[in-house]
Protein backbone atom coordinates (compact mmCIF):
# COMPACT_ATOMS: atom_id res chain seq x y z
CA UNK A 1 0.00 0.00 0.00
CA UNK A 2 1.06 3.45 -1.06
CA UNK A 3 0.35 6.19 1.71
CA UNK A 4 1.17 9.68 0.47
CA UNK A 5 0.92 12.86 2.54
CA UNK A 6 -2.72 13.31 2.10
CA UNK A 7 -3.41 10.03 2.86
CA UNK A 8 -4.52 9.11 -0.34
CA UNK A 9 -4.09 5.36 -0.95
CA UNK A 10 -2.71 4.56 -4.56
CA UNK A 11 -2.53 1.59 -6.91
CA UNK A 12 -0.26 0.61 -9.97
CA UNK A 13 -0.50 -1.85 -12.48
CA UNK A 14 1.85 -3.93 -10.14
CA UNK A 15 -1.39 -4.36 -7.58
CA UNK A 16 -3.79 -4.57 -10.06
CA UNK A 17 -3.73 -3.93 -14.60
CA UNK A 18 -7.25 -5.17 -16.12
CA UNK A 19 -5.40 -6.01 -19.21
CA UNK A 20 -3.36 -8.26 -17.71
CA UNK A 21 -3.77 -12.03 -18.80
CA UNK A 22 -2.65 -13.41 -16.16
CA UNK A 23 -5.61 -11.85 -14.17
CA UNK A 24 -8.01 -12.24 -16.65
CA UNK A 25 -7.00 -15.87 -16.55
CA UNK A 26 -7.15 -15.88 -12.70
CA UNK A 27 -8.11 -12.64 -11.11
CA UNK A 28 -8.89 -14.02 -7.54
CA UNK A 29 -5.00 -13.15 -6.41
CA UNK A 30 -5.83 -9.61 -7.53
CA UNK A 31 -8.82 -9.76 -5.63
CA UNK A 32 -7.52 -11.23 -2.10
CA UNK A 33 -4.71 -8.09 -2.48
CA UNK A 34 -7.68 -5.52 -3.55
CA UNK A 35 -9.10 -6.86 -0.22
CA UNK A 36 -6.05 -6.32 2.15
CA UNK A 37 -5.04 -3.05 1.67
CA UNK A 38 -7.47 -1.29 -1.44
CA UNK A 39 -11.04 -0.98 -0.31
CA UNK A 40 -10.79 2.22 -2.23
CA UNK A 41 -7.88 3.39 -3.81
CA UNK A 42 -6.78 5.64 -6.57
CA UNK A 43 -5.43 4.24 -9.45
CA UNK A 44 -2.30 6.70 -11.55
CA UNK A 45 -2.80 5.16 -14.96
CA UNK A 46 -6.69 4.58 -15.05
CA UNK A 47 -7.60 7.93 -13.61
CA UNK A 48 -9.70 6.38 -11.65
CA UNK A 49 -10.84 5.70 -7.88
CA UNK A 50 -11.66 1.54 -7.64
CA UNK A 51 -13.18 0.41 -4.71
CA UNK A 52 -13.37 -3.29 -4.11
CA UNK A 53 -15.44 -3.30 -0.90
CA UNK A 54 -18.27 -4.67 -1.35
CA UNK A 55 -20.18 -2.35 1.55
CA UNK A 56 -18.40 0.73 0.10
CA UNK A 57 -19.20 -0.25 -3.69
CA UNK A 58 -23.21 -0.87 -2.57
CA UNK A 59 -22.66 2.51 -0.68
CA UNK A 60 -21.40 3.88 -3.58
CA UNK A 61 -23.76 2.90 -6.19
CA UNK A 62 -26.74 4.01 -3.77
CA UNK A 63 -25.30 7.82 -3.50
CA UNK A 64 -26.73 9.85 -6.08
CA UNK A 65 -25.58 12.78 -4.05
CA UNK A 66 -22.07 12.71 -4.53
CA UNK A 67 -22.34 10.32 -7.80
CA UNK A 68 -23.54 11.02 -11.11
CA UNK A 69 -23.86 8.30 -13.75
CA UNK A 70 -23.51 10.90 -16.29
CA UNK A 71 -20.20 10.45 -18.34
CA UNK A 72 -20.27 14.48 -19.20
CA UNK A 73 -19.77 14.64 -15.26
CA UNK A 74 -16.38 13.61 -15.43
CA UNK A 75 -13.33 15.89 -15.79
CA UNK A 76 -12.11 14.21 -19.03
CA UNK A 77 -15.99 13.90 -20.72
CA UNK A 78 -15.73 13.23 -24.47
CA UNK A 79 -16.28 16.48 -26.39
CA UNK A 80 -18.90 14.71 -28.57
CA UNK A 81 -21.02 13.73 -25.01
CA UNK A 82 -21.85 17.68 -25.56
CA UNK A 83 -23.80 20.01 -26.67
CA UNK A 84 -24.34 19.79 -30.51
CA UNK A 85 -26.58 21.93 -32.57
CA UNK A 86 -29.81 20.37 -33.47
CA UNK A 87 -28.82 19.94 -37.06
CA UNK A 88 -25.86 17.66 -36.01
CA UNK A 89 -27.01 15.79 -33.78
CA UNK A 90 -27.09 11.36 -34.76
CA UNK A 91 -29.31 8.70 -33.99
CA UNK A 92 -26.83 8.28 -30.93
CA UNK A 93 -27.33 11.73 -29.67
CA UNK A 94 -30.95 12.22 -29.87
CA UNK A 95 -30.73 8.67 -27.64
CA UNK A 96 -28.12 9.91 -25.31
CA UNK A 97 -30.75 13.03 -24.27
CA UNK A 98 -33.14 10.91 -23.40
CA UNK A 99 -31.04 8.37 -21.88
CA UNK A 100 -31.21 7.05 -18.33
CA UNK A 101 -28.26 7.47 -17.97
CA UNK A 102 -28.30 11.20 -18.51
CA UNK A 103 -31.50 12.21 -17.61
CA UNK A 104 -32.41 14.42 -14.53
CA UNK A 105 -33.28 12.35 -11.21
CA UNK A 106 -37.18 13.55 -12.03
CA UNK A 107 -37.38 12.31 -15.27
CA UNK A 108 -35.53 9.53 -14.33
CA UNK A 109 -38.73 8.55 -12.04
CA UNK A 110 -40.47 9.57 -14.59
CA UNK A 111 -39.20 7.02 -17.46
CA UNK A 112 -39.16 4.12 -15.17
CA UNK A 113 -42.70 4.61 -14.20
CA UNK A 114 -43.98 4.73 -17.63
CA UNK A 115 -41.60 1.76 -18.52
CA UNK A 116 -42.67 -0.57 -15.39
CA UNK A 117 -45.65 -2.20 -17.45
CA UNK A 118 -43.32 -2.82 -20.15
CA UNK A 119 -41.23 -5.00 -17.70
CA UNK A 120 -44.22 -6.68 -15.65
CA UNK A 121 -44.31 -10.52 -14.84
CA UNK A 122 -47.56 -10.92 -18.05
CA UNK A 123 -45.35 -9.26 -20.61
CA UNK A 124 -42.41 -10.94 -19.12
CA UNK A 125 -44.24 -14.35 -18.97
CA UNK A 126 -45.09 -13.78 -22.90
CA UNK A 127 -41.62 -13.08 -23.56
CA UNK A 128 -40.47 -16.55 -21.88
CA UNK A 129 -42.30 -18.36 -24.44
CA UNK A 130 -40.54 -16.67 -27.76
CA UNK A 131 -37.08 -16.89 -26.01
CA UNK A 132 -37.69 -20.90 -25.01
CA UNK A 133 -38.43 -21.39 -28.75
CA UNK A 134 -34.82 -19.80 -29.31
CA UNK A 135 -32.97 -21.71 -26.88
CA UNK A 136 -34.84 -24.70 -28.03
CA UNK A 137 -33.87 -23.67 -31.72
CA UNK A 138 -29.89 -23.22 -30.47
CA UNK A 139 -29.85 -26.63 -28.76
CA UNK A 140 -31.68 -28.35 -31.69
CA UNK A 141 -28.80 -26.89 -34.07
CA UNK A 142 -26.40 -28.77 -31.38
CA UNK A 143 -28.18 -31.52 -32.03
CA UNK A 144 -26.65 -34.61 -31.61
CA UNK A 145 -22.70 -33.57 -31.05
CA UNK A 146 -20.08 -34.95 -29.00
CA UNK A 147 -18.69 -31.81 -28.67
CA UNK A 148 -19.92 -27.98 -27.66
CA UNK A 149 -18.33 -25.05 -27.48
CA UNK A 150 -20.18 -22.74 -24.92
CA UNK A 151 -18.61 -19.44 -26.49
CA UNK A 152 -20.15 -19.53 -30.07
CA UNK A 153 -23.23 -22.36 -29.61
CA UNK A 154 -24.68 -21.11 -26.78
CA UNK A 155 -23.39 -17.68 -24.98
CA UNK A 156 -23.02 -15.43 -28.33
CA UNK A 157 -26.05 -16.96 -29.57
CA UNK A 158 -28.99 -16.37 -27.38
CA UNK A 159 -28.45 -13.13 -25.69
CA UNK A 160 -29.37 -10.37 -28.32
CA UNK A 161 -31.77 -12.31 -29.71
CA UNK A 162 -33.64 -13.03 -26.82
CA UNK A 163 -33.64 -8.89 -26.50
CA UNK A 164 -34.99 -8.89 -30.19
CA UNK A 165 -37.74 -11.08 -29.60
CA UNK A 166 -38.56 -9.09 -26.19
CA UNK A 167 -38.87 -5.78 -28.07
CA UNK A 168 -40.46 -7.61 -30.99
CA UNK A 169 -37.97 -6.67 -33.69
CA UNK A 170 -39.19 -8.56 -37.01
CA UNK A 171 -36.82 -10.93 -38.16
CA UNK A 172 -35.48 -9.68 -41.19
CA UNK A 173 -33.92 -6.59 -39.28
CA UNK A 174 -32.16 -8.97 -36.20
CA UNK A 175 -28.88 -8.26 -37.44
CA UNK A 176 -29.25 -4.53 -37.47
CA UNK A 177 -30.46 -5.08 -34.06
CA UNK A 178 -27.64 -7.50 -33.32
CA UNK A 179 -25.04 -4.49 -34.81
CA UNK A 180 -26.51 -2.49 -32.44
CA UNK A 181 -26.46 -4.57 -29.41
CA UNK A 182 -22.50 -5.20 -30.06
CA UNK A 183 -21.52 -1.90 -29.92
CA UNK A 184 -23.73 0.20 -27.92
CA UNK A 185 -21.55 -0.45 -24.92
CA UNK A 186 -18.80 0.22 -26.78
CA UNK A 187 -19.92 3.81 -27.68
CA UNK A 188 -20.85 4.80 -23.97
CA UNK A 189 -17.59 3.35 -22.48
CA UNK A 190 -15.14 5.44 -21.03
CA UNK A 191 -12.17 2.94 -21.52
CA UNK A 192 -11.83 3.47 -24.95
CA UNK A 193 -10.19 5.90 -26.92
CA UNK A 194 -12.02 9.01 -28.89
CA UNK A 195 -11.46 7.08 -32.34
CA UNK A 196 -12.62 3.62 -30.95
CA UNK A 197 -15.41 5.56 -29.29
CA UNK A 198 -16.17 7.52 -32.66
CA UNK A 199 -16.00 4.08 -34.72
CA UNK A 200 -18.39 2.18 -31.87
CA UNK A 201 -21.01 5.14 -32.55
CA UNK A 202 -21.23 4.81 -36.28
CA UNK A 203 -21.92 0.78 -35.91
CA UNK A 204 -25.40 1.73 -34.47
CA UNK A 205 -27.17 4.46 -36.34
CA UNK A 206 -28.72 1.84 -38.84
CA UNK A 207 -29.81 0.29 -35.94
CA UNK A 208 -31.25 3.26 -34.47
CA UNK A 209 -33.21 4.29 -38.01
CA UNK A 210 -34.49 0.70 -37.94
CA UNK A 211 -36.14 0.96 -34.03
CA UNK A 212 -37.60 4.89 -34.69
CA UNK A 213 -38.95 3.73 -38.19
CA UNK A 214 -40.68 0.53 -35.88
CA UNK A 215 -41.98 2.66 -33.07
CA UNK A 216 -43.67 4.92 -35.92
CA UNK A 217 -45.26 1.74 -37.33
CA UNK A 218 -46.54 1.07 -33.41
CA UNK A 219 -47.72 4.50 -33.07
CA UNK A 220 -49.90 4.20 -36.40
CA UNK A 221 -51.49 1.37 -34.69
CA UNK A 222 -54.96 1.02 -34.14
CA UNK A 223 -54.16 -1.52 -31.16
CA UNK A 224 -50.22 -1.94 -30.58
CA UNK A 225 -51.11 -4.66 -28.29
CA UNK A 226 -49.96 -5.68 -25.07
CA UNK A 227 -46.21 -6.57 -25.79
CA UNK A 228 -43.19 -5.31 -24.81
CA UNK A 229 -43.37 -2.01 -27.14
CA UNK A 230 -47.25 -1.82 -27.28
CA UNK A 231 -47.07 -1.49 -24.01
CA UNK A 232 -44.14 1.27 -23.70
CA UNK A 233 -46.26 3.07 -26.71
CA UNK A 234 -49.63 3.07 -24.46
CA UNK A 235 -47.42 3.98 -21.20
CA UNK A 236 -49.46 7.20 -20.00
CA UNK A 237 -49.07 8.78 -16.37
CA UNK A 238 -51.48 11.58 -16.12
CA UNK A 239 -51.13 13.47 -19.09
CA UNK A 240 -47.87 12.26 -19.78
CA UNK A 241 -46.46 9.88 -21.97
CA UNK A 242 -43.08 8.04 -23.48
CA UNK A 243 -41.42 10.17 -26.58
CA UNK A 244 -40.21 7.85 -29.57
CA UNK A 245 -36.69 8.65 -27.98
CA UNK A 246 -37.92 7.90 -24.55
CA UNK A 247 -38.98 4.33 -25.97
CA UNK A 248 -35.21 4.16 -27.92
CA UNK A 249 -33.34 5.30 -25.10
CA UNK A 250 -35.16 2.60 -22.79
CA UNK A 251 -34.45 -0.54 -25.63
CA UNK A 252 -30.89 0.60 -25.84
CA UNK A 253 -30.75 0.57 -22.19
CA UNK A 254 -31.68 -2.98 -22.21
CA UNK A 255 -29.35 -3.38 -25.21
CA UNK A 256 -26.43 -2.53 -23.34
CA UNK A 257 -27.21 -3.88 -19.95
CA UNK A 258 -28.01 -7.18 -21.39
CA UNK A 259 -26.86 -8.34 -24.83
CA UNK A 260 -23.32 -8.44 -24.40
CA UNK A 261 -22.76 -8.81 -20.62
CA UNK A 262 -25.28 -12.27 -20.90
CA UNK A 263 -22.91 -13.99 -22.88
CA UNK A 264 -20.50 -14.44 -19.67
CA UNK A 265 -23.44 -15.51 -17.57
CA UNK A 266 -24.32 -18.37 -20.15
CA UNK A 267 -21.06 -19.15 -20.38
CA UNK A 268 -19.87 -19.04 -16.61
CA UNK A 269 -23.15 -20.72 -15.42
CA UNK A 270 -22.33 -23.73 -17.62
CA UNK A 271 -19.06 -23.51 -16.36
CA UNK A 272 -20.20 -23.48 -12.92
CA UNK A 273 -22.42 -26.46 -13.67
CA UNK A 274 -19.98 -28.94 -14.91
CA UNK A 275 -17.37 -27.59 -12.63
CA UNK A 276 -19.58 -28.47 -9.68
CA UNK A 277 -20.90 -32.14 -9.71
CA UNK A 278 -22.31 -32.16 -6.42
CA UNK A 279 -24.05 -28.37 -7.14
CA UNK A 280 -25.39 -29.53 -9.66
CA UNK A 281 -26.70 -32.76 -8.48
CA UNK A 282 -28.23 -30.28 -5.83
CA UNK A 283 -30.17 -28.18 -8.70
CA UNK A 284 -31.30 -31.28 -10.03
CA UNK A 285 -32.86 -32.53 -6.79
CA UNK A 286 -33.95 -28.70 -5.83
CA UNK A 287 -34.89 -26.77 -9.13
CA UNK A 288 -36.08 -23.63 -7.54
CA UNK A 289 -32.44 -22.91 -6.51
CA UNK A 290 -32.16 -22.17 -10.21
CA UNK A 291 -31.95 -18.33 -9.65
CA UNK A 292 -29.42 -18.68 -7.34
CA UNK A 293 -27.54 -20.75 -9.01
CA UNK A 294 -27.30 -17.69 -11.74
CA UNK A 295 -26.48 -15.50 -9.26
CA UNK A 296 -23.81 -17.43 -7.58
CA UNK A 297 -22.11 -18.02 -11.28
CA UNK A 298 -22.29 -14.61 -11.74
CA UNK A 299 -20.76 -14.00 -8.60
CA UNK A 300 -18.10 -16.31 -8.18
CA UNK A 301 -17.73 -16.22 -11.86
CA UNK A 302 -16.54 -12.66 -12.05
CA UNK A 303 -17.12 -11.72 -15.34
CA UNK A 304 -16.16 -7.86 -15.19
CA UNK A 305 -12.46 -6.54 -15.08
CA UNK A 306 -12.61 -3.17 -14.29
CA UNK A 307 -15.83 -1.38 -12.65
CA UNK A 308 -18.85 0.26 -13.19
CA UNK A 309 -18.92 3.86 -13.76
CA UNK A 310 -19.60 7.20 -11.55
CA UNK A 311 -18.47 10.69 -11.56
CA UNK A 312 -18.37 12.83 -8.52
CA UNK A 313 -20.41 15.56 -8.15
CA UNK A 314 -18.86 17.47 -5.36
CA UNK A 315 -15.50 17.16 -3.67
CA UNK A 316 -16.48 14.00 -0.65
CA UNK A 317 -14.84 11.11 1.39
CA UNK A 318 -15.37 7.16 0.58
CA UNK A 319 -13.67 4.89 3.08
CA UNK A 320 -11.41 7.62 4.48
CA UNK A 321 -10.22 8.69 1.00
CA UNK A 322 -11.17 12.40 -0.55
CA UNK A 323 -12.71 11.84 -3.71
CA UNK A 324 -12.23 15.32 -6.04
CA UNK A 325 -15.19 16.72 -8.28
CA UNK A 326 -15.25 15.37 -11.51
CA UNK A 327 -13.06 12.33 -10.86
CA UNK A 328 -14.01 8.92 -12.44
CA UNK A 329 -15.47 6.52 -9.16
CA UNK A 330 -15.07 2.59 -10.22
CA UNK A 331 -17.59 0.52 -8.00
CA UNK A 332 -15.58 -2.71 -8.74
CA UNK A 333 -18.50 -4.93 -8.19
CA UNK A 334 -16.43 -8.10 -9.34
CA UNK A 335 -14.03 -7.68 -6.66
CA UNK A 336 -16.88 -6.33 -4.37
CA UNK A 337 -18.91 -9.54 -5.12
CA UNK A 338 -16.12 -12.01 -3.55
CA UNK A 339 -15.26 -9.29 -0.79
CA UNK A 340 -14.82 -11.98 2.36
CA UNK A 341 -16.35 -9.50 4.54
CA UNK A 342 -19.72 -10.06 2.57
CA UNK A 343 -19.35 -13.59 1.38
CA UNK A 344 -17.13 -16.03 3.69
CA UNK A 345 -14.75 -18.10 1.64
CA UNK A 346 -15.90 -15.92 -1.38
CA UNK A 347 -14.42 -18.63 -3.77
CA UNK A 348 -15.97 -21.49 -3.37
CA UNK A 349 -19.15 -21.91 -5.45
CA UNK A 350 -21.95 -22.54 -2.89
CA UNK A 351 -25.67 -21.86 -4.78
CA UNK A 352 -27.03 -22.10 -1.14
CA UNK A 353 -25.06 -19.20 0.64
CA UNK A 354 -27.12 -15.60 1.15
CA UNK A 355 -27.35 -13.34 -1.82
CA UNK A 356 -29.21 -10.90 0.53
CA UNK A 357 -27.73 -7.41 -0.85
CA UNK A 358 -26.13 -8.27 -3.38
CA UNK A 359 -24.71 -5.97 -6.08
CA UNK A 360 -25.00 -8.49 -8.83
CA UNK A 361 -27.11 -6.09 -10.96
CA UNK A 362 -26.46 -2.89 -9.66
CA UNK A 363 -27.71 -0.93 -6.88
CA UNK A 364 -29.82 2.35 -6.33
CA UNK A 365 -32.05 4.17 -9.33
CA UNK A 366 -29.58 2.39 -11.93
CA UNK A 367 -30.39 -1.05 -11.25
CA UNK A 368 -30.08 -2.85 -14.00
CA UNK A 369 -33.44 -2.56 -15.86
CA UNK A 370 -33.14 -5.69 -17.86
CA UNK A 371 -32.29 -7.93 -14.93
CA UNK A 372 -35.44 -9.94 -15.39
CA UNK A 373 -34.96 -10.82 -18.75
CA UNK A 374 -31.61 -11.82 -18.24
CA UNK A 375 -32.56 -14.47 -15.21
CA UNK A 376 -34.84 -15.97 -17.49
CA UNK A 377 -32.62 -16.33 -20.67
CA UNK A 378 -30.59 -17.90 -18.24
CA UNK A 379 -33.17 -20.57 -16.41
CA UNK A 380 -34.46 -21.09 -19.69
CA UNK A 381 -30.70 -22.19 -21.14
CA UNK A 382 -29.65 -24.02 -18.09
CA UNK A 383 -32.52 -26.06 -17.57
CA UNK A 384 -32.44 -27.33 -21.64
CA UNK A 385 -28.82 -27.59 -21.13
CA UNK A 386 -29.42 -30.39 -18.18
CA UNK A 387 -32.27 -32.02 -19.39
CA UNK A 388 -30.40 -32.80 -23.08
CA UNK A 389 -27.12 -33.30 -21.79
CA UNK A 390 -27.12 -35.02 -18.23
CA UNK A 391 -23.97 -36.23 -18.23
CA UNK A 392 -21.69 -33.63 -19.82
CA UNK A 393 -18.42 -32.62 -18.63
CA UNK A 394 -16.14 -30.49 -19.38
CA UNK A 395 -13.26 -30.96 -21.68
CA UNK A 396 -10.20 -32.27 -19.74
CA UNK A 397 -11.62 -31.19 -16.58
CA UNK A 398 -11.13 -27.47 -17.25
CA UNK A 399 -13.20 -26.77 -20.53
CA UNK A 400 -9.75 -26.10 -22.45
CA UNK A 401 -10.81 -22.33 -21.56
CA UNK A 402 -9.87 -19.16 -23.30
CA UNK A 403 -10.67 -15.50 -22.62
CA UNK A 404 -10.56 -12.27 -25.22
CA UNK A 405 -7.66 -10.55 -23.58
CA UNK A 406 -9.04 -7.37 -25.20
CA UNK A 407 -12.86 -6.93 -24.85
CA UNK A 408 -12.97 -3.19 -23.10
CA UNK A 409 -14.68 -4.53 -20.07
CA UNK A 410 -15.54 -8.07 -19.70
CA UNK A 411 -13.56 -11.17 -18.57
CA UNK A 412 -14.82 -12.76 -21.70
CA UNK A 413 -14.67 -16.60 -22.29
CA UNK A 414 -14.30 -17.53 -25.74
CA UNK A 415 -13.62 -21.10 -25.47
CA UNK A 416 -15.02 -23.32 -23.33
CA UNK A 417 -15.73 -26.56 -24.47
CA UNK A 418 -17.89 -29.47 -23.00
CA UNK A 419 -17.97 -33.42 -23.88
CA UNK A 420 -22.12 -34.12 -24.03
CA UNK A 421 -21.50 -37.58 -23.45
CA UNK A 422 -24.61 -38.83 -25.35
CA UNK A 423 -23.21 -41.43 -27.32
CA UNK B 1 -53.71 -1.62 3.91
CA UNK B 2 -52.09 -0.85 0.47
CA UNK B 3 -49.24 -2.76 -1.68
CA UNK B 4 -46.47 -0.57 -2.89
CA UNK B 5 -44.57 -1.61 -5.99
CA UNK B 6 -40.88 -0.41 -6.33
CA UNK B 7 -40.95 0.85 -9.90
CA UNK B 8 -37.02 0.24 -10.03
CA UNK B 9 -37.04 -3.56 -9.57
CA UNK B 10 -40.86 -4.80 -9.24
CA UNK B 11 -40.31 -5.62 -5.50
CA UNK B 12 -43.50 -5.24 -3.99
CA UNK B 13 -43.61 -3.85 -0.22
CA UNK B 14 -47.19 -5.26 1.36
CA UNK B 15 -48.15 -2.96 4.31
CA UNK B 16 -49.95 -6.20 5.95
CA UNK B 17 -47.34 -8.28 5.63
CA UNK B 18 -44.65 -5.73 6.27
CA UNK B 19 -40.88 -7.36 6.61
CA UNK B 20 -40.34 -9.44 9.72
CA UNK B 21 -36.90 -10.32 9.00
CA UNK B 22 -35.50 -6.84 8.49
CA UNK B 23 -37.88 -5.48 12.00
CA UNK B 24 -40.88 -4.22 10.19
CA UNK B 25 -43.87 -5.49 11.72
CA UNK B 26 -47.12 -6.68 9.97
CA UNK B 27 -49.16 -3.47 10.04
CA UNK B 28 -46.64 -0.69 9.08
CA UNK B 29 -47.66 2.04 7.00
CA UNK B 30 -45.09 2.18 3.85
CA UNK B 31 -45.32 6.40 4.59
CA UNK B 32 -44.19 5.52 8.55
CA UNK B 33 -41.01 4.15 7.09
CA UNK B 34 -37.76 5.46 7.71
CA UNK B 35 -37.33 8.55 5.11
CA UNK B 36 -34.00 6.64 4.13
CA UNK B 37 -35.63 2.94 4.21
CA UNK B 38 -34.43 1.70 0.44
CA UNK B 39 -36.04 -0.94 -1.57
CA UNK B 40 -34.66 -4.63 0.25
CA UNK B 41 -34.45 -5.61 -3.86
CA UNK B 42 -33.16 -2.61 -5.68
CA UNK B 43 -31.71 0.01 -2.86
CA UNK B 44 -34.04 2.14 -4.72
CA UNK B 45 -35.26 5.05 -2.63
CA UNK B 46 -38.70 5.39 -1.23
CA UNK B 47 -39.56 7.78 -4.55
CA UNK B 48 -39.31 4.60 -6.45
CA UNK B 49 -42.44 3.31 -4.70
CA UNK B 50 -45.75 4.20 -6.18
CA UNK B 51 -49.24 2.22 -4.95
CA UNK B 52 -50.35 -0.34 -6.90
CA UNK B 53 -53.76 0.04 -8.31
Amino acid sequence: MTATLSGRVTLDDSIFNPEDHAFIRDPYPTFRRLHAGYPVAWHDRLQAWFVSSHELAAAALRDTEHLSIRIDDWEYAPPNYGQKAESEKTGFDRMWEHSLWTIPRDKHIRLRRLAMPAFSRTVMEKIEVRIKDLVNKVFDDIGQADEIEAYSQIGRLIPAAAIARMVGIPRENEAVFEGLAWHMAEAQSPNLSQAERDAAMARVLPGFEMLEALVREYRAMKDPGDGFLGQLVKAQDGDARLSDWDIISLVSAVLVAGADTSIDLHTLALRALLGNPEQKALLREKPELGDAFLLESLRQGVPGKSGLHRYALSDFELGGQRIRKGQRVCPFYSAANVDPQQYPDPERFDMSRSHEGNILFGAGPHFCIGNMLARVQGLLMIREFMARFPDAELVDGTGDIDYDYHHHNARRITRLRIKTNIH
Amino acid sequence: MKKWVCINCGYIYDEAVGIPDRGIAAGTRFEDLPLDWVCPECAGEKDYFEVMS
